[in-house]
C-alpha cells in the first residue's frame, strides 16, 4: 500500500503529457491510513478535475495493483486551512468578508463603482524609482520631480498630457508618494476625474457641497488624472473651478493629466482651459524603441526574471504603442514560459504575442475560399458551381471543397449546396482525395498551405 | 399522442471539467490561477468567435471562485459594451486592480481590435490575453461526448459521426442538436439511433 502512489504517479506519468501530469497530478497531498487514499488537492479547481478526469483511473490502478480493495478520499487542502482560521476566529465580519467575495457574473454589466477603502488613493508601487525615463517623457519627468520637491511653489498646476499608456497616472502617483514620504502629514488625494463627478453628483443628491467644498479645499495635493471625462459635466466644471481657485490661492499643488494639451480638451468651459495652462504643461510621448526595451528589462528585473536583449527589442519592435500593451505582452511571456518550463527566447515571445497582437480572424466564407481558390488557379469563379468535369476545373473546386471544410463549420451537404447544389457525398470524396494529394503530393501540399494563409490573413 | 415530458432533465452547468481543453491548456490554468487567488494573473482576458467557449469558461470561474475576502468579476462579450458601460468597466478596472480583486474579461477580438475606447482597450491588454483556439472534430467529438455522458444519454459513435458530416460543426449548434435528441429519445421512448436523428432533422428546430 505504501507505494501504491508512487507506482500511481508512474502510470500518470507514462499516460499523460508532463504539462498535464504537472498541472493536475503532481500538486496532489497524500497521506495513507489502512486501505485509505487519502488526497489532499490544493483547490476546488483541481479537485473536480481530478475527481472526473483521473479518480476513475486511479480505482483501476488499484485493481490492478492492490490485492484488496480501498476507498480514495479526494479532499480540499485550503478547507483544512479555513476549518482552522475560522474557528479561532468565529466573528461575524469574518462571515461577512466571505459574502463580499461572492461572484458576480454579468453580461455586459452597468454596475455602479463602490467607494475605495484607502483615502489618499495613493498606490506605492507607482514610484520615480521604477519610472522609466527616455527622451519620450524626461521633460515630464523632470518637471514631476521638481513639483514634488517643492509643491505649491514650483509649478501650479502642472498639467501632464499624452497618449493612453504611456505614465501619466505613475507619474501622478509618483509624486504623491514623494510627497507623502517626505511630509506624512500633508493632505494627498489621488483620484480619476470620473470619480471626482461622482463625488459631485453625490453632493448634489445628498445637498452636501459644503462637506464636499471642505474635502476638497484642505488638500495640499490634488492630483486628477484624465481631466477630460470632465467634458460636458457642466456642474463638476463648475466645482472644479471653486477648488481649482481656492488651492491655486492657498499655494496648494495641482496636478492634472489629460489625453491632449489644455486648448484642446472637448466640451469643457474656457476659464478651466485658460487655468489648465497657468502653469506648466508638459508632454509624454509615445517611447521610442530603445526606451521600450528598457521598459522591458526594468519589468523583467521586477519579476526575477532572466530576460534576453534579443527578446526584449523583439517584444519591443512588435508592440509599439502604449506601455501597458508592453507590459501585457511581458506578462504574457514570462506566464507561457512558466506553464511550459520552456526559457524565455525569440520563438516563445513570438508564440504569446499571436494572442495579444493578432488581428481579428476575419469571417472565413465558402464565397471567399471559391474566389481565392479560382484566383490562384487562375479560373473564373464560376467555374466552381458549373457541371464542367475536366481536369483544370474539378481540382480547383475540390481544392475549394476541401478548404471549405477545413476553414469553415459548415456541413457537408451545405458545402454541396454552394457549389452548384453538387451532392454532398461529391463533397466527401472531394475532401478525401485532397487529404490523399496533401500526403503524397509536395506541389499540392504547398499549394494548400500556401492558400490557407492567403484565405486566413 | 404525444407524451408530455416532465421536464426534470439534470441542467448541465459549464464547468471547469467539461471544457473541452484542445490547445487551450494554458489559458486554462491562467484561468485557474485567477480563481485561487495567484497574483501573477488577476486580470486574463480571453477571446475568440462566438462558440469557442468564452461564457463556458467565464461561468465556470464565477462558479469555482472562492477566495476569502477578494471578489471575482466577469464580463462577458466586452465587444457590445456602449460608450457608457466601457466607462463602467474603465473604472472597474481601475477599482479592481486598486483593491487586489480578480477581473476576467472576454470578447471577439485581440484587446485592440474591437474599436473599444483606447484607454480601455490597453488596461485589458495589460493582464494576461489569450486566444481560445477552435477544437478540431476529434475535440469535438469528445465534448458532445461528455456533454451526454452528463445528461446520461446513450450516445451511439456513428450518432456523432452523422452529426459531424451533415451538421454545422460548431460547439452551441452541436450541443442544441444533441439537447434535442435527448428530448426527442425520451418523448417517443426510443434508444437514440442515426435513422431516429435523420428524422428529427426534417422537423423545424427551434436551435
Amino acid at each position: 500500500m505504501e507505494n501504491f502512489w508512487s507506482l500511481c504517479l508512474d502510470r500518470f506519468k507514462e499516460e499523460l503529457s508532463s504539462q498535464q501530469y504537472n498541472t493536475w497530478i503532481r500538486p496532489l497531498q497524500v497521506e495513507i491510513n489502512k486501505d485509505t487514499l487519502k488526497l489532499f488537492a490544493p483547490n476546488r479547481f483541481v479537485q473536480q478535475w481530478v475527481k472526473d478526469r483521473f479518480l476513475p483511473r486511479i480505482y483501476i490502478f488499484a485493481e490492478e495493483i492492490l490485492t484488496s480493495p480501498i476507498n480514495i478520499d479526494l479532499v480540499l487542502l485550503e478547507n483544512i486551512n479555513v476549518k482552522n482560521v475560522s474557528d479561532k476566529n468565529n466573528s461575524l465580519d469574518d462571515h461577512s468578508d466571505d459574502k463580499d467575495s461572492k461572484v458576480v457574473y454579468k453580461k455586459n454589466d452597468q454596475r455602479k463603482t463602490t467607494h475605495l477603502k484607502n483615502n489618499s488613493g495613493l498606490n506605492s508601487s507607482f514610484n520615480f524609482d521604477n519610472f522609466v525615463a527616455g527622451r519620450a517623457n524626461q521633460l515630464a519627468r523632470a518637471a514631476a520631480l521638481q513639483v514634488a520637491e517643492n509643491p505649491g511653489t514650483a509649478y501650479n498646476p502642472l498639467f501632464i498630457y499624452g497618449g493612453v499608456g504611456l505614465g501619466k497616472t505613475h507619474l501622478l502617483q509618483a509624486i504623491g508618494n514623494y510627497l507623502k514620504q517626505h511630509n506624512p502629514d500633508a493632505k494627498i488625494r489621488y483620484l480619476h476625474a470620473e470619480r471626482y463627478v461622482s463625488d459631485v453628483v453625490k453632493a448634489y443628491e445628498h445637498k452636501a457641497f459644503d462637506d464636499f467644498k471642505k474635502q476638497y479645499h484642505s488638500l495640499d495635493l490634488l492630483l486628477i488624472d484624465d481631466i477630460q471625462f470632465f467634458a460636458k459635466k457642466t456642474r463638476t466644471q463648475e466645482e472644479f473651478f471653486y477648488a481649482f481657485n481656492s488651492l491655486i490661492e492657498e499655494k496648494k499643488q495641482i496636478i492634472i493629466t489629460c489625453d491632449t494639451y489644455p486648448k484642446e480638451i472637448a466640451d469643457v468651459d474656457e476659464r478651466l482651459r485658460t487655468r489648465f495652462s497657468w502653469g506648466l504643461t508638459v508632454a509624454v510621448e509615445p517611447p521610442e524603441l530603445e526606451m521600450r526595451v528598457a521598459i522591458l528589462l526594468k519589468k523583467a528585473e521586477e519579476a526575477k526574471i532572466g530576460l534576453n536583449e534579443d527578446v526584449a527589442f523583439f517584444v519591443a519592435k512588435q508592440v509599439r504603442s502604449s506601455v501597458r500593451e508592453l507590459e501585457g505582452a511581458l506578462n504574457r511571456i514570462m506566464a507561457m514560459a512558466r506553464f511550459t518550463g520552456r526559457n524565455i527566447d525569440v520563438h516563445l515571445a513570438k508564440e504569446a504575442l499571436k494572442d495579444l497582437i493578432a488581428v481579428r480572424g476575419r469571417q472565413i466564407t465558402i464565397e471567399n475560399i471559391q474566389k481565392t481558390v479560382a484566383d490562384y488557379y487562375k479560373i473564373k469563379v464560376a467555374e466552381m458551381y458549373s457541371k464542367k468535369r475536366t481536369r483544370n476545373f474539378a481540382r480547383p473546386r475540390q481544392v475549394a471543397m476541401a478548404l471549405s471544410r477545413e476553414l469553415t463549420n459548415h456541413s457537408f451537404p451545405e458545402i454541396g449546396e454552394a457549389f452548384g447544389s453538387r451532392h454532398h457525398t461529391t463533397v466527401m470524396h472531394a475532401c478525401d482525395e485532397i487529404e490523399t494529394l496533401r500526403q503524397n503530393d509536395p506541389t499540392t501540399a504547398r499549394d494548400i498551405a500556401f492558400l490557407i494563409q492567403v484565405i486566413r490573413d | 399522442m404525444k407524451q408530455l415530458l416532465l421536464d426534470i432533465k439534470p441542467k448541465t452547468r459549464p464547468t471547469i471539467a467539461n471544457f473541452v481543453v484542445g490547445k487551450n491548456a494554458e489559458a486554462l490554468h491562467s484561468l485557474q490561477m485567477a480563481i485561487t487567488g495567484n497574483q501573477n494573473s488577476r486580470f486574463v482576458y480571453i477571446w475568440g468567435p462566438s462558440g469557442s467557449g468564452k461564457s463556458h469558461l467565464l461561468k465556470a470561474c464565477s462558479d469555482l471562485f472562492e477566495v476569502p475576502g477578494v471578489s471575482l468579476h466577469c464580463i462577458d462579450d466586452v465587444h457590445l459594451l456602449d460608450s457608457q458601460s466601457q466607462i463602467n468597466l474603465f473604472n472597474l478596472y481601475n477599482e479592481t486592480r486598486d483593491n487586489n480583486s480578480v477581473l476576467i474579461t472576454s470578447g471577439i477580438a485581440a484587446p485592440s481590435q474591437m474599436g473599444l475606447r483606447e484607454d480601455l482597450s490597453t488596461r485589458l491588454a495589460w493582464g494576461l490575453t489569450y486566444q481560445l483556439h477552435p477544437l478540431t472534430d476529434t475535440e469535438k467529438a469528445i465534448a458532445l461526448k461528455n456533454h451526454a455522458l452528463e445528461r446520461s444519454m446513450k450516445l451511439p459513435d456513428d450518432v456523432i459521426d452523422y452529426c459531424l458530416k451533415h451538421l454545422r460543426r460548431d460547439l452551441p449548434t452541436l450541443m442544441a442538436i444533441l439537447d434535442a435528441l435527448d428530448d426527442w429519445s425520451l418523448t417517443e421512448k426510443k434508444p437514440i439511433n442515426v435513422p431516429m436523428l435523420r428524422k428529427l432533422l426534417q422537423l423545424p428546430l427551434n436551435i
